[in-house]
């Protein structure tokens, strides 16, 4: 360690002393951090409503809450974990964090529009807040505001709505920092064929959420106009159409889950080959498959709609667009996996949460094969095995992901070691929990339980209750890994510029890393981001 | 470069991909609002020629030739004179839209009233154009709206071309509220009904039956932007379209920029 003991970074270093530091602050390090702790927080208020969905639905009947209390608790759930969390978890708080560093930066294009994108979002998750506790009562619509319920229901939709649109906004500013970012900022010698598969990811991310982030808000502010104005858009009796709500929506909508899985991705392909102690395998072939979901995963969003009415040739060409987003997405978990092949595996944690992804994600995906196959999804469609394939991908893989990011390079941010020892038990009780609960569900879906119910009929209750138990054993990982990790934090041992011995740039600077990143001069970049050759990981 | 080429055309054919998408998506909507027609008085005959051989009487008192009016995109606007609401209405409404029409009255269009009341005469019809040229204070030129009478047979002829049927009850008459546009050529290429017009809906309807008259660009960017809604028989905004459009030429532009500009130099 060449840092005194005292060495703090970013964290001390800034022009403006104490909290005005922090939100007045145009490092992206900070900015990062900033979101870091909101989606945390966001998460954590998330989860808790989802142990309380699951708790409700350990007995057929009202356990703990009734119908109007329950959909509100799953619609507030989905909003959170949809808009305040995944959205902008591993994109806006690690892009944040990392992006400049590992392209040789020493900021975003934008660092201004940065903390206004930060600031967008928080007031967004403000109103998000607001709207729970005001007005008629929290939003009832379940996240995607289908009409016509969205525009019927008294409860507190329009400013739920508008907390979206704003925090839409967040992610278009973001996504446009990022693209000009990745375009304008490279270092010298840092060539498209020298970046980091995170920044590839997060480069194709950020044009999805440019792209497709106006829909949303077109389309909800359409839902207002509806609800406020009557304006009958989505009213087949004055001329309108419903279906037309379900197209814009999804145009969005569908394209998001790749905005929450594709960052995760690039966090998995940074993870594994430091960990295996390779160079990725394919290293263009992962590159343009990310480009290659972000175009794909664009096409396919009305494979939501198949028992909506719409016509079969629709359903048609969009099942087999779906089936082509498969090709990217297996093209990359065939990657990681070849990567590990005859690799010196190191079961650290980062490395733990990155396997347990491509597990939760292969499962995630085929499943999403089951329900991208008309025939099939006739029968499965608003049925648990969909609760449980999309908690498979988002939570399995998007949450998964995050928790990876947060294991291998908060070590990074704050200059010390969290206790292997206790990760490893929080994550096995996660993943044992996690594939325990969504397992569950995916098999009383498929025996018919309906979603979006309260109740439930007598012969689901077996598989309800192992559902909830693993939701509990979930829980308890939940909590030792954030605890864990708190503690790490603030008490952890000291670690040097590069504890797991990696190779991309961000392991070049100090730990935490200096305002601006890097000293006098600018880096020179010379090879590829995954040549290990001579690189040793730091004592700590 | 290469990978700039490739980032570039496959970002174009995101681009166009989505655009159709939104399209479909955009007709799909269409499509599902069927219209009912509650009345047959009028038949929507688009595409019917009119025809121009048959002899009318202007209010000046000459005789014409329908062709001779109908030369240029012609808004035909069927009533009677001595009717006591709907259709002073409508010439009203006429008066108070035409003024605010931004192509060239007489030049680029003409206006043509046709009595389908045969006991009608020139002087009526001289006396209607006064009150409505009045009513229009001097705004727009005499020359450009004809107030025409003509013999049952020959009114029946255009009528019954454009689907327009009417019946003699008592003193008054039962008829559609509309009237139509057609092309120099008495083609029919849309109908308006109501009898309030919106410049809009009789610009654009005029545009479309110039054809090769006005500039092309112009009638290409309205037609992109305005569908007719056939329920609601009036032009609407595509709000879809244009919205996707504008985002799509923004990020296109956008990342052309970038792609051009390349990487920043370092001081």
């Amino acid at each position: 360690m060449s840092e005194p003991t005292t060495y703090t970074g970013f964290w001390q270093e800034s022009p403006r002393p104490g909290i005005l530091g922090w939100l007045l602050s145009t490092d992206h390090k900070r900015i990062g951090i900033m979101y870091l702790c909101c989606i945390i927080a966001t998460f954590i208020v998330g989860a808790c409503l989802g142990l309380a969905i699951r708790l409700e639905l350990i007995a057929p009947g009202p356990t703990i809450m009734g119908a109007q209390t329950y959909n509100a608790t799953f619609t507030v759930h989905g909003i959170l974990m949809i808009f305040m969390f995944l959205i902008p978890s591993i994109p806006a708080a690690f892009g944040n964090l990392l992006l400049p560093i590992q392209i040789g930066a020493r900021d975003v294009s934008f660092p201004k529009l940065n903390l206004i994108s930060w600031y967008c979002y928080v007031i967004g998750a403000i109103l998000a807040v607001t709207a729970i506790f005001s007005g008629g009562g929290a939003p009832d619509t379940g996240w995607t505001f289908y009409v016509p319920f969205s525009t019927q229901t008294t409860t507190n939709v329009n400013l739920a709505a508008f907390a979206a649109f704003m925090l839409g906004f967040s992610s278009i500013l973001t996504g446009i920092n990022f693209v000009t970012t990745i375009h304008r900022l490279r270092c010298k010698g840092m060539t498209w064929g020298r970046m980091p598969l995170f920044v590839w990811t997060l480069y194709a991310t950020a044009w999805i959420q440019v792209l497709a982030t106006p829909m949303i808000g077109i389309t909800l502010v359409l839902m207002i106009l509806e609800r406020v104005f009557g304006a009958g858009l989505f009213d087949a009796s004055r001329g309108g159409d419903p279906i037309l709500f379900q197209h814009l929506f999804w145009i969005y909508s569908h394209p998001a889950v790749y905005i929450m899985i594709l960052p995760g991705m690039g966090v998995v392909s940074e993870i594994i080959p430091t960990f295996a102690r390779k160079p990725l395998f394919g290293y263009w072939a992962m590159a343009i498959s990310s480009l290659g979901i972000a175009f794909a995963g664009s096409l396919v969003w009305a494979h939501h709609m198949y028992a909506s009415g719409m016509s079969d040739m629709a359903v048609l060409i969009f099942s087999f667009l779906t089936f082509i987003v498969a090709i990217p997405s297996a093209i990359k978990v065939f990657n990681w996996i070849t990567t590990l092949y005859k690799g010196s595996i190191e079961m650290a944690p980062p490395m733990l949460y990155a396997l347990a992804f491509i597990f939760n994600f292969a499962i995630g995906g085929l499943g999403g094969l089951a329900l991208g196959a008309a025939a099939s999804d006739i029968h499965l469609h608003d049925t648990y095995f969909v609760v449980g394939h999309f908690h498979y991908v988002m939570f399995g893989g998007g949450g998964f992901a995050l928790f990876a990011a947060m294991h291998y390079w908060l070590p990074k941010f704050t200059g010390r070691m969290y206790n292997h020892k206790a990760a490893m038990i929080g994550w096995a009780l996660l993943f044992v929990g996690f594939n325990v609960t969504y397992m569950a569900m995916q098999a009383v879906g498929v025996m018919g339980m309906p979603r979006r119910y309260y109740d439930y009929l007598p012969e689901f209750t077996d598989l309800n209750v192992v559902a909830t138990l693993g939701s509990w054993v979930m829980g308890a990982g939940l909590l030792i890994m954030f605890v864990n990790l708190w503690q790490g934090m603030r008490n952890g041992r000291r670690v040097g510029k590069n504890p797991w011995g990696a190779t991309t740039l961000e392991w070049e600077v100090p730990s935490p890393p200096p305002m601006e990143n890097f000293g006098e001069e600018d880096p020179v970049v010379t090879k590829g981001p995954y040549n290990f050759k001579g690189v040793v990981a730091d004592e700590y | 470069m290469k990978i700039h080429l490739f980032l570039l055309s496959a970002l174009l054919l995101l681009f166009v991909c989505i655009n159709t998408g939104l399209a479909a998506g955009n007709e799909l909507s269409v499509a599902n609002s069927d219209s009912e027609d509650p009345t047959d008085w009028l038949v929507e005959k688009l595409g019917a020629n009119l025809p121009l051989d048959v002899e009318f009487v202007n209010s000046d008192g000459q005789t014409v030739i329908l062709g001779d009016l109908i030369d240029r995109p012609t808004l035909v606007v069927p009533v009677y004179y001595n009717c006591r609401n709907v259709c002073n209405y409508l010439l009203g409404g006429l008066a108070k839209t035409l003024p605010e029409i931004k192509l060239e009255a007489g030049e680029a269009y003409r206006v043509v009233t046709i009595s389908f009341d045969e006991s009608e005469t020139p002087e009526l019809a001289a006396k209607s154009k006064q009150t409505f040229l009045t009513a229009m204070q001097g705004k727009y030129p005499a020359h450009a709206w004809d107030f025409l009478t003509g013999k049952d047979g020959n009114i029946r002829k255009v009528t019954d071309a454009a689907g327009y049927y009417y019946k003699k009850e008592g003193v008054d008459f039962l008829h559609p509220i509309a009237a139509f546009v057609v092309t120099g050529e008495g083609k029919v290429v849309r109908y308006l009904s109501g009898y309030r017009f919106l410049p809009l809906d009789v610009t654009m309807a005029l545009v479309e039956a110039s054809e090769d008259r006005i500039g092309i660009p112009i009638r290409k960017a309205l037609e992109f932007c305005f569908s007719y809604d056939p329920e609601g028989r009036r032009y609407v905004f595509n709000l879809l379209r244009v919205s996707g459009t504008v985002i799509l030429l923004t990020l296109g532009s956008f990342l052309t920029y970038l792609i051009i500009s390349g990487r920043k130099k370092r001081s």
